[in-house]
Formats: C-alpha cells, sequence, structure tokens
C-alpha cells in the first residue's frame, strides 16, 4: 500500500465536501476517482496534498501518518501533483520550470549557491540531466527554451505533467490532466501515463472526467458521489454500479 | 545573429554566453577600472555613486523582479548599513573591511525579522507595510539618540584599509576603485543567484506561490532569504553611500528615498541586474543633465524653466511616467528590443515584444 | 473633561484620515488599484480652497468658491484616470500603484511651482471660532469636519448599496471581463470612480485646510491614511472611516501619555501591527485562493 485514506471527513460550513472515505492505492497502480461534478475530488486531492486539513481521518503514505505535513514537505517523500487550472511559472522558460522540479532534491543551500562553488555547477549538471529524460519523455524539446506563455494550452498541460516528473516522484497525482485537451493529445497522454506507470515504475492517481482516458489506463477506479466513495472497481463494474448511474443521470 | 554549438550542458550554465560576450564584458571592466585615470574628481564621485545606487537597486531588483515582493521601505535598509558601519567604526573600533559586510548582516537581519511574520502578505499590503516601516525606522533613528546622534546626524570617518586610505576627499579615486570592486563582487552574487536552484526558488513564488510549495519551495522560507540578500546588498550600499556623503542623519534616509530606489528600478527595467544599472545611470545624470541645462541653455534669458523649485522630482516623475506607461520593461526592455532589431533586420515585427492584455480579476481571492 | 476634549480632537482629524482612507478604498473596490496619489489630491484641493478664498489672490466667497474647487478636483480625478491610468489597464496592481506614486510626485512638483513651499493658511471667519462648554473647548472647524465626514460617508454608502451605477461599480471590480459581458460600460464606471475619488480628495482638502496650515509636502499625511485603510481592511467604506478615527484617536492620546517622540510613532505602529496579525484588516474581504 503506498496511499492510504482512513475515514476522511472535511466540511465547508455545515456541508459535507468528503464524508468518511477511505481508500488504499496499491503501489505501482493507476488508481483513478471519478465522480460528478463536486462530488469531492478536487477536496480530496487537495488534503492528499495537505493544502486543506482534513477535519477528521488521517491519511497514510508508505506507513507513516502524513497528516502533519506542509505541502511543501511532501515532494521530499516523493508525492508530485498537478493542478486543474494550469499552476506553471510563467515568466519562465519550459527548461527552468522543469528545474523548480529538482529543487527539493538539491544538497544545497542558499550560501554555497550564491558562491556557485564546484559542487554546485556538479549538481546542476546532475538535474540538467534528470530534467533533459523528462523533456526526451514527453517529446517537449522544441519548447524547451520558450516561455510559458508563448504555449499552447495543451503544451502548457503537458509541461505540467513534466514539471512533476522531473520531481521523479514515486506518487503522482493529477489532477484532471486530461481536461481541455484535444482528442490526439489524450491519445498522447494516456500512453504517457501507461508507460509512466511501466517505464519509471511511478503510482498515480488521477481525477479523471474523460471515461475513455480512464478506461484506457486506469487498473481501478472509484467512484465519488456527494463526498461518499460508492465503489471501487474496475471501470466496467462502477459502469454497471446502480448508486453510481443515479448520481451522474439522476433518478 | 550568432549560433552556438552546444556540446555539453556547461554554456547554460556559464556566466557568459560565448567568447564574444565575455570580451564585452571584460572590455567594459577595463574601461570602468580606467575612468580614474581621464576624468576629473567631480566625475569619479558622480560615478561612485552611481555604483552605490546600483547596489540598492540591485539589492530591490533581488526582491521586486526575482521574488515578486514589492517594498517600499529600502530606505530603512540603507539607513542599516549607514548607521551600522560608522557605528561598528566608531563604537566598537572595528575596521572597515570587517564593518562593512557586519553592516550588511545587520541589514539583512532587519530584512528577515521583517519579512518572517509578514510572510502572509501580498503585492500592495507589503508594499504599505514596508513603507511603514520605513517611516519607522526614520522615527528611531532619532529617538536612538545615544548610538546615532539623533537630530544631528553621524559623520563618517575616511575608510582606511591596511593603510591606504579610501576616503571621499583625500581619495575619490580608491574609494571609486573599492566601490567598482565590491559592487563587481556583488553582480556575481545575483549572476549565481539566477543560475541556481535559490534563484528559482524565488521565480516559483513570484509567479505561483500555490504550486511552488507543491514543487517542494518552502515559500515562507524563501520569502524570508529573498528579503534577507536584498536586505544585505542594500546595506552594503547603505554603508557606502554614509562614507560617500561624510554626513548623514535620519532625514538622508527618508521615505522619499525609498520610494526612489523602486523607481529607478522600475525606469531601469524591472526583472534583470542591467535594468538596476540604467536606472541608477538615470538618477545621477539627472540632476547633472538639469545644471548642464541651466547653465547652457537658459543662459542669459529671463525665463529659466530649469531654476524652478522641485524641478528634479518633476522631470524624474515625468520619465517614470511615460516608462511605465510606453515602456514598462523599462530601459532594459527598449535595449532589448532595439537589440533585436538589428540582430534580425530586416525581419523584426512590431508585435514581437507585445504584451498580452488581460482583463482584470479581482485579487482578493488569492 | 481633558479625556474629551481629546476625543473631539481625534475624532476630527480621524475624519480627514477617514475621508483620505475613503478615497483610497473606492479606487480599490472599483479597480483594485491603489492610488498612492490620493493625499496629493487632497493637498491640492486644499491649496486651491485657500487660493480661490484668499482676498490676496481671488478672494470669492465660499458659496462659489467650493463648488468650483470640487468641480476642479472632479476634473483632475477625471484627467488622471483619462490620460494616465486607463492605458495600463489589466497591468499588474504594482504597476498602477508606482504610476500613482509617479502622479502623487508630479502633483507635489505642480504644487510647488504654483503655490511655493510657504504654508498657506485658510481666510474664513469659522477658524478660531470657538464655543466653551465649560471646559470643552470645540472649536467649529472641527464640528464641521465632523458633520460632513458623516454625512459623505453615509451617502456613499447608500450610493454603493443600492443605486444601480453603484452596484454596477462594484461588480467591475470583482471581474471586468463578466461585467462588461453583462452590459455594464466598464470604463465609464472607472472614470466615474476617479471622479469620485477626487471630490473626496476635494472635501477632504478643504476640511483639512479649515483645521491646519498647507503646504505641497501635506500629501505625505497619506501615509497616515492607509493605516485608516488598512485598518479598515481596504475594502470596506465604513472600514475606511472607522480605520481614520482610530488613527485619529490614537494619536493626540498618545501625544499627551508618551514621551516626547513616541507618539507620532503610533498610526504605525498600529499599521504595522494590523498587518501582522490581521493582514486583512478588521473588516476583512478576502478569500483563499482555490486550487
Amino acid at each position: 500500500m503506498i496511499l492510504s485514506l482512513e475515514n476522511i471527513s472535511l466540511n465547508f460550513g455545515g456541508i459535507k465536501a468528503v464524508d468518511q472515505v477511505s481508500l488504499d492505492v496499491k503501489e505501482g497502480e493507476i488508481f483513478a476517482l471519478i465522480g460528478p461534478n463536486g462530488a469531492g475530488k478536487s477536496t480530496m486531492f487537495n488534503i492528499i496534498s495537505r493544502y486543506y486539513t482534513q477535519s477528521n481521518g488521517s491519511i497514510v503514505y508508505r506507513d507513516e501518518y502524513i497528516d502533519k505535513l506542509q505541502p511543501h514537505q511532501l515532494s521530499k517523500i516523493g508525492v508530485a501533483r498537478t493542478f486543474q487550472n494550469i499552476e506553471l511559472f510563467p515568466n519562465s522558460t519550459v527548461l527552468q520550470n522543469l528545474l523548480v522540479g529538482q529543487n527539493s532534491s538539491k544538497s544545497s543551500n542558499f550560501l554555497q549557491e550564491m558562491l556557485f562553488l564546484p559542487s554546485v555547477r556538479k549538481a546542476e549538471i546532475d538535474r540538467r540531466v534528470i530534467v533533459e529524460k523528462v523533456i526526451d519523455f514527453l517529446n517537449l524539446q522544441p519548447f524547451r527554451d520558450k516561455q510559458i506563455s508563448a504555449l499552447s494550452y495543451g503544451t502548457r498541460k503537458i509541461v505540467e505533467l513534466g514539471r512533476a516528473l522531473s520531481m521523479q516522484p514515486n506518487l503522482l497525482l493529477l489532477d484532471e490532466p486530461a481536461s481541455g485537451l484535444s482528442a490526439e493529445e489524450t491519445t498522447d497522454l494516456a500512453f504517457w501515463i501507461e508507460d509512466i506507470k511501466k517505464i519509471m515504475g511511478i503510482t498515480v492517481l488521477m481525477v479523471e472526467h474523460d471515461l475513455n482516458l480512464v478506461g484506457k489506463v486506469a487498473d481501478r477506479v472509484g467512484a465519488l458521489v456527494e463526498g461518499n466513495l460508492v465503489a471501487v472497481g474496475s471501470l466496467k463494474e462502477i459502469q454497471a454500479n446502480r448508486k453510481v448511474v443515479e448520481a451522474y443521470i439522476g433518478t | 545573429m550568432r549560433t552556438i554549438f552546444k556540446t555539453s550542458y556547461d554554456p547554460d550554465i556559464n556566466l557568459f554566453k560565448d567568447r564574444f560576450h565575455r570580451l564585452c564584458y571584460a572590455l567594459l571592466c577595463i574601461v570602468l577600472i580606467l575612468f580614474p585615470f581621464f576624468l576629473n574628481e567631480y566625475f569619479i564621485g558622480e560615478l561612485t555613486l552611481t555604483l552605490i545606487w546600483a547596489i540598492a537597486g540591485m539589492g530591490l531588483m533581488i526582491l521586486v523582479g526575482q521574488s515578486g515582493q514589492v517594498s517600499l521601505g529600502h530606505s530603512a535598509f540603507m539607513a542599516t548599513g549607514a548607521y551600522g558601519v560608522v557605528i561598528l567604526q566608531s563604537k566598537l573600533g572595528l575596521p572597515f573591511i570587517l564593518a562593512l559586510p557586519a553592516a550588511g548582516l545587520i541589514s539583512a537581519l532587519l530584512g528577515v525579522l521583517i519579512a518572517l511574520p509578514t510572510t502572509r502578505l501580498h503585492g500592495i499590503y507589503l508594499a504599505i507595510l514596508t513603507l511603514a516601516i520605513s517611516v519607522l525606522v526614520e522615527d528611531i533613528i532619532v529617538l536612538a539618540e545615544p548610538l546615532t546622534g539623533g537630530v544631528n546626524g553621524m559623520f563618517a570617518s575616511d575608510i582606511v584599509i591596511f593603510g591606504i586610505n579610501f576616503g571621499r576627499y583625500s581619495n575619490i579615486a580608491n574609494l571609486y576603485w573599492l566601490v567598482l570592486f565590491t559592487t563587481m563582487l556583488l553582480v556575481l552574487v545575483y549572476k549565481n543567484i539566477l543560475r541556481t536552484p535559490i534563484g528559482r526558488a524565488f521565480a516559483s513564488i513570484r509567479d505561483s506561490e500555490v504550486s511552488a510549495s507543491a514543487m517542494g519551495v518552502n515559500v515562507v522560507l524563501t520569502k524570508a532569504v529573498a528579503f534577507g540578500v536584498s536586505s544585505f546588498f542594500t546595506g552594503i550600499a547603505g554603508a557606502f553611500f554614509g562614507h560617500f556623503a561624510t554626513a548623514f542623519n535620519y532625514e538622508t534616509f527618508n521615505v522619499i528615498m525609498s520610494i526612489t530606489i523602486l523607481l529607478m528600478i522600475v525606469i531601469g527595467g524591472v526583472g534583470s541586474i542591467h535594468g538596476a544599472f540604467f536606472g541608477a545611470i538615470v538618477i545621477t545624470l539627472l540632476p547633472v543633465l538639469i545644471s548642464f541645462l541651466r547653465d547652457f541653455i537658459f543662459q542669459g534669458s529671463s525665463i529659466n524653466l530649469m531654476a524652478l523649485p522641485g524641478i528634479e522630482t518633476g522631470i524624474f516623475s515625468l520619465i517614470l511616467i511615460l516608462v511605465i506607461l510606453f515602456e514598462p520593461r523599462g530601459i532594459y526592455g527598449a535595449w532589448l528590443k532595439t537589440r533585436t532589431y538589428f540582430e534580425l533586420f530586416p525581419l523584426y515585427r512590431k508585435d514581437m515584444f507585445r504584451r498580452q492584455k488581460s482583463y482584470l480579476k479581482t485579487e482578493r481571492l488569492r | 473633561m481633558e479625556i474629551l476634549q481629546l476625543i473631539f480632537s481625534g475624532l476630527s482629524s480621524g475624519c480627514i484620515y477617514g475621508l483620505i482612507a475613503l478615497g483610497f478604498v473606492l479606487i480599490y473596490k472599483a479597480t483594485e488599484a491603489v492610488n498612492f496619489a490620493q493625499g496629493d489630491m487632497m493637498m491640492i484641493g486644499s491649496l486651491s480652497i485657500i487660493s480661490l478664498t484668499s482676498s490676496t489672490a481671488l478672494g470669492l466667497s465660499f458659496i462659489v468658491a467650493i463648488p468650483l474647487m470640487l468641480i476642479l478636483m472632479a476634473f483632475i480625478g477625471f484627467l488622471i484616470e483619462k490620460v494616465f491610468i486607463t492605458h495600463i489597464t489589466g497591468e499588474s496592481q504594482i504597476a498602477i500603484a508606482i504610476l500613482t506614486i509617479a502622479i502623487g510626485f508630479g502633483l507635489r512638483f505642480i504644487a510647488g511651482v504654483i503655490w511655493g513651499y510657504d504654508p498657506q493658511t485658510l481666510e474664513s471667519a469659522l477658524i478660531g471660532k470657538y464655543y466653551n462648554f465649560g471646559e470643552l473647548v470645540i472649536s467649529i472647524s472641527e464640528v464641521l469636519v465632523i458633520i460632513t465626514t458623516l454625512a459623505l460617508t453615509l451617502s456613499l454608502y447608500y450610493f454603493f448599496a443600492k443605486t444601480k451605477i453603484g452596484v454596477a461599480m462594484v461588480a467591475v471590480s470583482q471581474n471586468q471581463l463578466a461585467a462588461y459581458y453583462m452590459g455594464i460600460p466598464v470604463k465609464r464606471m472607472q472614470s466615474m470612480t476617479w471622479i469620485i475619488a477626487g471630490l473626496l480628495a476635494g472635501v477632504a482638502g478643504f476640511l483639512y485646510s479649515a483645521k491646519s496650515s498647507v503646504d505641497p509636502i501635506t500629501g505625505l499625511l497619506g501615509i497616515k491614511a492607509f493605516a485608516a485603510a488598512v485598518i479598515g481592511g481596504f475594502g470596506s467604506l465604513p472600514g475606511a472611516l472607522v480605520g481614520g478615527l482610530i488613527v485619529g484617536l490614537v494619536e493626540p492620546f498618545a501625544a499627551r501619555f508618551l514621551p516626547v517622540g513616541y507618539s507620532h510613532l503610533m498610526p504605525y505602529i498600529i499599521l504595522v501591527m494590523i498587518l501582522i496579525f490581521r493582514p486583512h484588516g478588521i473588516f476583512s474581504q478576502t478569500y483563499s485562493k482555490k486550487v
């Protein structure tokens, strides 16, 4: 088990955004959370990545409670995430954006960096090598030195995926990776997500509306309805579940 | 346009893009070092002042241009540097060579102390806070009379390092070289910040705090470091400023000075080291230019526009307004455009540097 | 009785701070920009009413001079918006703030050229008239300040809560594009805001000149008014007035009970404390960003 949620609840002023959700994500699988708008999927994500604090329950990552951690401490233990609305650094180049992903693994402190000791140069080249691998993997070579503000929406989405990958995580949280992408871009994305699991060995937890994509890549699917996790299983099983169907179509 | 064929990652990390680039800056350094042999004392003094402003500008540039936090209170750090170095020299008897970095560190400490409780503040709120602190520091200097000489201020004795005199009035060329050497060191530090993780951490909190923290950047710590480094630079500038002015009091470091430093980097071009230098040149050149105009153009004529009171602030604010309206990236931005025009001649298009207009959405939802 | 006297003088200077703060908040509410030139606009208002009524200059009566001055101030507000601010709509808050700082410098320069740097005082029969209630001395001008401010704040509050234009201005402040789609003339609303801010500066300027002498540096009073606006949360009109009153009240009490030199630190200390402990003021209007 790489990630276990135990009875997570969160209320926003009387509304139960997430209600007693327990969930296990296995090492090396792709787990997709689906559900109608407002079902609490993004809230779940923000709880896992520590932007929100749950009112109840706890989160276990590789046998350790991570409830007390700050968002920026998650990268050190190997959790990376993307955002639903792209949150790149628009005034930097793609390369610089990806290099930020390597910041958490740095061994130097700012004084050494300001003096640019020889070890800093060596570490900088090591970081570049890792980032270049990500660039090759996602075919981002043409955009390496482009400013984010000059890129199309689809490319930005990919860059954001790349930035998370350049953190070399064990667990990757993807918040609606396919939203706003064209059909071809989504197909590419499906292959990449498969490869992220198979080649890089990264566990993926994703929130996604596009059921085609979910069907292609997800090993297991969980359906959230009004803050409750109503079913977990393969996409087929989920689609056959009456509660899920009711939630989507209405009774 | 030169094409560089890269065979390793080193050229992307090096200080200079290529040999031509390195040659240009080497020439610039040599010219700067040789200046005192050609100029009279007045101009060497003006050059020294320009460099001091440039150091202060770089300090604020790190904060505003790199980490995206605006300060309207950097005169407080100038004051800390100036008073710090003179007090350390006169009261504790430290030699200048130790007192200078110590004064810088005291400024840095003040900067960190201001930054730590206020990391939740953004944009305009931070600007107002630092403005208030700048006013407070002015008053505190008056109140701390035993240490600071109160309203009367302080006198800085000549800088002496290893028996060599660097005094403003006794040996201005030496002072110039000392300031120039310090400036070069600080430019190097600034460049190093830009090419290492700390610079990327600064940029990340400037552009999106939310995703900076997702990338493992400790936002609070990074803001404090940015403030610390920025106020260190400005403190060093202040220390030199005190010795350059030789006599100063609380009024030397008033709110107007804070605002002037900010306006200086805006005119120069926010976000680049060049900008700090361009801004510094404008700010020291302006009075010289005005007195030149006063003496030559309006000589003998009955209308003397240049004799109006406060003409310097008038022209300064006019330049600033024009810069913000027509060239928001400052003089450095204009220089970039011109260079691109010639590099790409005749392919340059007017829209290449076009800004994207965006509609305002409330920033209250942060 | 001494306490009452302090309260009274605090209230009247607090009203001035409150009025300048209202100007800040108004423009912030409508355009999300902070007008650092508001204090200097007030200074222009003060100096022009002094010149309009002074027997050595124009010598107009107040009935003519006040409307004239207000028209002038409204025009200055309109001009600043038309000539400068519209061109950088959509730029960052900071760019606009820096622009208004520059405009403030410019206004100070212009005032210096026209009026010189000597302090000027208003000539009026009202000035220097006092009523004595036992030991309490109340000057007419201070009563005038308090009443005018109260009336002005109430009518502004009504304007933004109830009138169509006021609500439209609030809408523009929250999302320009959405407001534009809903058929609100965004640009005209912005001009309106600056005109009202100019009028406010004019009223504040008149009231200030009734209390004290004025020179081009008076505009720096705006920094104290920032304290008022921040206490009020920078988004609330009544908040700005309350903030102004707090700053105004603190000053005379600090001057009375603290050692010399510490009293005028107080507004800034309050400002710093508020920003550290309640960064969005007492009347908070800020929410956290959604990810």
